[in-house]
Protein backbone atom coordinates (compact mmCIF):
# COMPACT_ATOMS: atom_id res chain seq x y z
CA UNK A 1 0.00 0.00 0.00
CA UNK A 2 1.49 2.91 -1.06
CA UNK A 3 1.73 6.25 0.94
CA UNK A 4 -1.54 8.19 -1.08
CA UNK A 5 -3.78 5.31 -0.35
CA UNK A 6 -2.40 5.67 3.56
CA UNK A 7 -3.19 8.86 3.69
CA UNK A 8 -6.74 8.38 2.08
CA UNK A 9 -7.51 5.51 4.79
CA UNK A 10 -5.88 8.21 7.55
CA UNK A 11 -8.05 11.26 5.93
CA UNK A 12 -11.21 9.06 6.24
CA UNK A 13 -10.75 7.80 9.99
CA UNK A 14 -10.33 12.05 10.60
CA UNK A 15 -13.50 12.71 8.60
CA UNK A 16 -15.45 9.86 10.27
CA UNK A 17 -14.16 11.31 14.12
CA UNK A 18 -15.33 14.84 13.12
CA UNK A 19 -18.09 13.22 11.67
CA UNK A 20 -19.16 11.67 14.87
CA UNK A 21 -18.44 14.74 17.00
CA UNK A 22 -20.14 17.07 15.07
CA UNK A 23 -23.35 14.33 14.81
CA UNK A 24 -23.04 14.53 18.39
CA UNK A 25 -22.58 17.97 19.28
CA UNK A 26 -25.55 19.03 17.38
CA UNK A 27 -27.67 16.60 19.14
CA UNK A 28 -27.03 17.91 22.60
CA UNK A 29 -27.17 20.87 21.51
CA UNK A 30 -30.80 20.32 19.95
CA UNK A 31 -31.90 18.79 22.94
CA UNK A 32 -35.22 20.31 23.91
CA UNK A 33 -37.79 18.24 25.71
CA UNK A 34 -41.00 17.25 24.95
CA UNK A 35 -42.73 17.29 28.30
CA UNK A 36 -43.01 20.71 29.69
CA UNK A 37 -43.41 18.67 33.30
CA UNK A 38 -42.48 15.84 35.03
CA UNK A 39 -44.71 13.63 37.02
CA UNK A 40 -44.86 14.34 40.41
CA UNK A 41 -43.99 11.15 41.46
CA UNK A 42 -40.20 11.24 40.48
CA UNK A 43 -39.33 14.07 42.74
CA UNK A 44 -38.34 13.15 46.59
CA UNK A 45 -40.38 13.95 49.49
CA UNK A 46 -39.77 16.61 50.91
CA UNK A 47 -40.50 18.98 47.48
CA UNK A 48 -36.95 20.96 47.22
CA UNK A 49 -37.87 24.79 45.34
CA UNK A 50 -35.79 23.25 43.01
CA UNK A 51 -34.38 19.83 42.01
CA UNK A 52 -31.70 18.80 39.46
CA UNK A 53 -33.04 15.06 37.61
CA UNK A 54 -30.62 13.58 35.62
CA UNK A 55 -31.10 10.56 33.26
CA UNK A 56 -28.31 7.66 33.81
CA UNK A 57 -27.83 4.40 32.41
CA UNK A 58 -25.59 1.28 32.75
CA UNK A 59 -22.99 2.61 29.78
CA UNK A 60 -22.26 6.18 31.18
CA UNK A 61 -19.48 6.95 32.99
CA UNK A 62 -20.27 10.80 32.64
CA UNK A 63 -23.21 10.19 34.98
CA UNK A 64 -20.45 9.68 37.77
CA UNK A 65 -19.72 13.29 37.16
CA UNK A 66 -23.53 14.82 37.61
CA UNK A 67 -23.75 14.80 41.00
CA UNK A 68 -20.42 16.34 42.14
CA UNK A 69 -21.03 19.13 39.56
CA UNK A 70 -24.41 19.63 41.07
CA UNK A 71 -22.95 19.58 44.35
CA UNK A 72 -20.30 21.86 43.42
CA UNK A 73 -22.62 24.67 41.76
CA UNK A 74 -25.46 24.76 43.91
CA UNK A 75 -25.23 22.10 46.95
CA UNK A 76 -28.96 23.45 47.95
CA UNK A 77 -30.47 21.86 45.09
CA UNK A 78 -31.07 17.91 45.63
CA UNK A 79 -29.58 15.87 42.89
CA UNK A 80 -31.91 12.72 42.00
CA UNK A 81 -31.00 10.05 39.27
CA UNK A 82 -33.05 8.62 37.38
CA UNK A 83 -31.92 5.16 35.60
CA UNK A 84 -33.42 5.28 31.62
CA UNK A 85 -34.10 1.40 32.27
CA UNK A 86 -36.25 2.10 35.55
CA UNK A 87 -38.42 4.66 33.66
CA UNK A 88 -38.40 3.81 29.54
CA UNK A 89 -41.66 5.60 28.94
CA UNK A 90 -40.49 9.00 30.43
CA UNK A 91 -37.47 8.80 29.26
CA UNK A 92 -38.81 8.22 25.55
CA UNK A 93 -41.76 10.81 26.44
CA UNK A 94 -39.72 13.14 27.30
CA UNK A 95 -37.14 12.46 24.03
CA UNK A 96 -34.02 11.64 26.37
CA UNK A 97 -31.45 10.06 23.85
CA UNK A 98 -28.31 10.12 25.50
CA UNK A 99 -27.05 10.17 29.29
CA UNK A 100 -26.62 12.33 31.48
CA UNK A 101 -29.24 14.70 30.52
CA UNK A 102 -30.19 17.15 32.95
CA UNK A 103 -33.33 18.16 34.07
CA UNK A 104 -33.70 21.27 36.90
CA UNK A 105 -37.58 21.24 37.83
CA UNK A 106 -39.46 23.28 40.26
CA UNK A 107 -41.41 21.74 43.13
CA UNK A 108 -44.51 21.33 40.74
CA UNK A 109 -42.50 19.11 38.37
CA UNK A 110 -42.34 22.08 35.80
CA UNK A 111 -39.12 21.70 33.89
CA UNK A 112 -37.01 25.07 34.10
CA UNK A 113 -33.92 24.24 31.89
CA UNK A 114 -32.46 20.99 30.32
CA UNK A 115 -29.37 19.83 29.10
CA UNK A 116 -28.07 16.96 27.39
CA UNK A 117 -24.82 16.22 28.56
CA UNK A 118 -23.05 17.54 31.54
CA UNK A 119 -22.98 21.44 32.26
CA UNK A 120 -19.88 23.31 33.87
CA UNK A 121 -20.62 23.68 37.37
CA UNK A 122 -20.18 27.72 36.68
CA UNK A 123 -22.94 27.38 33.74
CA UNK A 124 -25.23 24.92 36.10
CA UNK A 125 -24.89 27.83 38.90
CA UNK A 126 -26.34 30.54 36.33
CA UNK A 127 -29.18 28.76 35.14
CA UNK A 128 -30.22 27.60 38.83
CA UNK A 129 -30.39 31.08 38.99
CA UNK A 130 -32.50 32.14 36.40
CA UNK A 131 -34.51 29.41 37.05
CA UNK A 132 -34.62 30.59 40.44
CA UNK A 133 -35.59 34.27 39.53
CA UNK A 134 -38.71 33.28 37.39
CA UNK A 135 -40.13 31.19 40.55
CA UNK A 136 -39.39 34.40 42.77
CA UNK A 137 -41.20 36.63 39.79
CA UNK A 138 -43.94 33.96 39.41
CA UNK A 139 -44.42 34.15 43.38
CA UNK A 140 -43.94 30.54 43.74
CA UNK A 141 -41.71 30.56 46.29
CA UNK A 142 -43.15 30.65 49.92
CA UNK A 143 -40.87 32.37 52.63
CA UNK A 144 -39.65 28.91 53.84
CA UNK A 145 -38.24 27.79 50.42
CA UNK A 146 -35.76 30.90 50.22
CA UNK A 147 -35.24 30.56 53.59
CA UNK A 148 -33.59 26.70 52.16
CA UNK A 149 -31.55 29.15 49.69
CA UNK A 150 -30.34 31.67 51.80
CA UNK A 151 -27.71 32.17 48.51
CA UNK A 152 -30.27 32.77 45.83
CA UNK A 153 -31.77 35.34 48.34
CA UNK B 1 -16.80 -23.77 38.65
CA UNK B 2 -18.93 -22.04 36.39
CA UNK B 3 -17.44 -19.42 33.72
CA UNK B 4 -19.79 -16.43 34.33
CA UNK B 5 -18.81 -16.11 38.38
CA UNK B 6 -15.26 -17.02 38.19
CA UNK B 7 -14.96 -14.14 35.34
CA UNK B 8 -16.54 -11.51 37.89
CA UNK B 9 -14.18 -12.89 40.92
CA UNK B 10 -11.17 -12.46 38.59
CA UNK B 11 -12.79 -9.18 37.33
CA UNK B 12 -13.44 -7.98 40.80
CA UNK B 13 -9.98 -9.09 42.36
CA UNK B 14 -8.21 -7.02 39.22
CA UNK B 15 -10.33 -3.96 40.26
CA UNK B 16 -9.87 -4.09 43.53
CA UNK B 17 -6.09 -5.26 43.48
CA UNK B 18 -5.70 -1.83 41.15
CA UNK B 19 -7.81 0.33 43.63
CA UNK B 20 -5.68 -0.92 46.85
CA UNK B 21 -2.09 -1.17 45.29
CA UNK B 22 -1.48 2.00 43.07
CA UNK B 23 -3.66 4.77 45.08
CA UNK B 24 -5.82 7.07 42.48
CA UNK B 25 -6.19 10.30 42.47
CA UNK B 26 -8.02 12.78 40.71
CA UNK B 27 -6.73 14.36 37.71
CA UNK B 28 -7.07 17.09 35.41
CA UNK B 29 -9.77 15.85 32.47
CA UNK B 30 -7.95 18.10 30.19
CA UNK B 31 -4.60 16.06 30.67
CA UNK B 32 -6.15 12.52 29.31
CA UNK B 33 -7.68 14.47 26.55
CA UNK B 34 -4.04 16.20 25.39
CA UNK B 35 -3.02 12.20 25.93
CA UNK B 36 -5.16 11.04 23.84
CA UNK B 37 -5.03 13.30 21.36
CA UNK B 38 -1.25 13.34 20.79
CA UNK B 39 -1.71 9.22 20.35
CA UNK B 40 -3.89 9.34 18.36
CA UNK B 41 -2.56 11.41 16.03
CA UNK B 42 0.91 10.17 16.16
CA UNK B 43 -0.67 6.97 15.09
CA UNK B 44 -1.75 7.99 12.19
CA UNK B 45 1.48 9.18 11.54
CA UNK B 46 3.14 6.01 11.92
CA UNK B 47 0.69 4.70 9.57
CA UNK B 48 1.05 6.88 6.69
CA UNK B 49 4.68 7.29 7.00
CA UNK B 50 4.73 3.11 7.68
CA UNK B 51 6.72 3.63 11.16
CA UNK B 52 5.62 0.92 12.96
CA UNK B 53 8.95 1.61 15.72
CA UNK B 54 6.61 4.56 17.04
CA UNK B 55 4.11 2.20 18.38
CA UNK B 56 5.80 0.83 20.95
CA UNK B 57 6.78 4.18 21.87
CA UNK B 58 3.20 5.27 22.55
CA UNK B 59 2.53 1.94 24.27
CA UNK B 60 5.06 2.93 26.16
CA UNK B 61 3.85 6.31 27.02
CA UNK B 62 -0.11 4.39 27.73
CA UNK B 63 2.07 1.54 29.87
CA UNK B 64 3.40 4.45 32.13
CA UNK B 65 -0.27 5.59 32.59
CA UNK B 66 -1.75 2.35 33.17
CA UNK B 67 1.02 0.74 35.96
CA UNK B 68 2.50 4.42 37.50
CA UNK B 69 -1.12 5.95 37.04
CA UNK B 70 -2.05 8.75 34.74
CA UNK B 71 -0.44 11.69 36.13
CA UNK B 72 2.62 9.52 35.98
CA UNK B 73 2.37 9.64 31.65
CA UNK B 74 4.87 11.73 30.41
CA UNK B 75 2.49 13.11 28.06
CA UNK B 76 0.60 14.01 30.85
CA UNK B 77 3.79 15.89 32.77
CA UNK B 78 4.25 17.66 29.59
CA UNK B 79 0.40 18.92 29.62
CA UNK B 80 1.22 19.79 33.37
CA UNK B 81 4.71 21.37 32.96
CA UNK B 82 4.69 22.70 29.10
CA UNK B 83 1.47 23.07 28.12
CA UNK B 84 -0.78 24.69 30.60
CA UNK B 85 1.86 27.28 31.50
CA UNK B 86 2.69 28.00 27.81
CA UNK B 87 -1.33 28.48 27.19
CA UNK B 88 -2.11 30.67 30.20
CA UNK B 89 -4.30 28.22 31.27
CA UNK B 90 -6.40 28.40 34.41
CA UNK B 91 -7.07 25.16 36.74
CA UNK B 92 -9.79 23.09 35.36
CA UNK B 93 -13.49 23.41 36.57
CA UNK B 94 -13.61 20.00 37.83
CA UNK B 95 -11.25 17.20 38.59
CA UNK B 96 -11.93 13.72 37.44
CA UNK B 97 -11.51 10.04 39.05
CA UNK B 98 -8.48 8.63 37.27
CA UNK B 99 -9.06 5.57 37.83
CA UNK B 100 -11.38 4.91 34.55
CA UNK B 101 -8.81 6.84 32.38
CA UNK B 102 -5.77 4.75 34.10
CA UNK B 103 -7.94 1.43 32.60
CA UNK B 104 -8.74 3.23 29.47
CA UNK B 105 -4.81 3.82 29.19
CA UNK B 106 -4.30 -0.06 29.90
CA UNK B 107 -6.64 -1.27 27.27
CA UNK B 108 -4.71 1.36 25.24
CA UNK B 109 -1.58 -0.08 26.52
CA UNK B 110 -2.64 -3.70 26.05
CA UNK B 111 -3.58 -2.63 21.83
CA UNK B 112 -0.70 -0.69 21.04
CA UNK B 113 1.40 -3.76 22.25
CA UNK B 114 -0.30 -6.14 20.36
CA UNK B 115 -0.12 -4.13 17.37
CA UNK B 116 3.71 -3.71 18.09
CA UNK B 117 4.10 -7.22 18.04
CA UNK B 118 1.99 -8.03 15.14
CA UNK B 119 4.06 -5.84 12.68
CA UNK B 120 8.06 -6.35 14.49
CA UNK B 121 7.81 -10.03 15.57
CA UNK B 122 5.48 -11.79 13.73
CA UNK B 123 5.38 -9.89 10.39
CA UNK B 124 1.63 -9.16 10.11
CA UNK B 125 1.48 -5.88 9.26
CA UNK B 126 -2.93 -6.29 8.36
CA UNK B 127 -3.61 -7.20 12.30
CA UNK B 128 -1.05 -4.75 13.83
CA UNK B 129 -1.75 -2.15 11.73
CA UNK B 130 -5.36 -2.71 12.09
CA UNK B 131 -5.04 -2.29 15.87
CA UNK B 132 -3.29 0.72 15.41
CA UNK B 133 -6.13 2.18 13.67
CA UNK B 134 -8.50 1.47 15.85
CA UNK B 135 -6.41 2.88 18.80
CA UNK B 136 -6.20 6.07 16.53
CA UNK B 137 -9.89 5.91 16.25
CA UNK B 138 -10.57 5.66 19.63
CA UNK B 139 -7.89 8.39 20.95
CA UNK B 140 -9.20 10.80 18.60
CA UNK B 141 -12.60 10.33 19.28
CA UNK B 142 -12.00 10.79 22.66
CA UNK B 143 -9.95 13.40 22.36
CA UNK B 144 -12.57 15.78 20.42
CA UNK B 145 -15.45 14.55 21.90
CA UNK B 146 -14.81 13.38 25.32
CA UNK B 147 -16.08 10.22 24.68
CA UNK B 148 -13.86 7.39 26.83
CA UNK B 149 -14.70 4.26 25.17
CA UNK B 150 -12.37 2.47 28.05
CA UNK B 151 -13.48 4.80 30.00
CA UNK B 152 -17.31 3.39 29.89
CA UNK B 153 -16.02 -0.30 29.70
CA UNK B 154 -14.11 0.25 33.26
CA UNK B 155 -17.75 2.08 34.03
CA UNK B 156 -19.25 -1.28 33.23
CA UNK B 157 -17.16 -3.28 34.53
CA UNK B 158 -16.79 -1.67 37.56
CA UNK B 159 -20.96 -2.02 37.97
CA UNK B 160 -20.72 -5.56 36.60
CA UNK B 161 -18.46 -6.73 39.53
CA UNK B 162 -20.44 -4.24 42.41
CA UNK B 163 -17.35 -1.55 43.05
CA UNK B 164 -18.65 1.44 42.50
CA UNK B 165 -17.67 3.41 39.61
CA UNK B 166 -16.85 6.90 39.47
CA UNK B 167 -15.50 8.35 36.49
Amino acid sequence: MDVLARLGIAAALVALVIALAWARARRRAGFRPRLARVPEDVLPAPRAPLTALYFTSRLCSECAETPGIVLDAAPEVPAVPLSVHDRPGLARALGVTETPTLLLVDAEGRIRYAQAGNPTPAALWTYVREAWDSLEEEGRLSRDATALLPRLK
Amino acid sequence: MELEPALVAALRLFLVARASSFPVPRIDPRAPRFNQGVVGALSLVAFVLKVPLLLPVLALLLGAGAFLGPQANPLALLWKHAVVPALKLGPPARLKDAAPVRFAQGVGFAFLAAASLALLVFASPLVGWGLALLVAALALLAAVTDVCVGCEVYSLLARWTGRSAQA
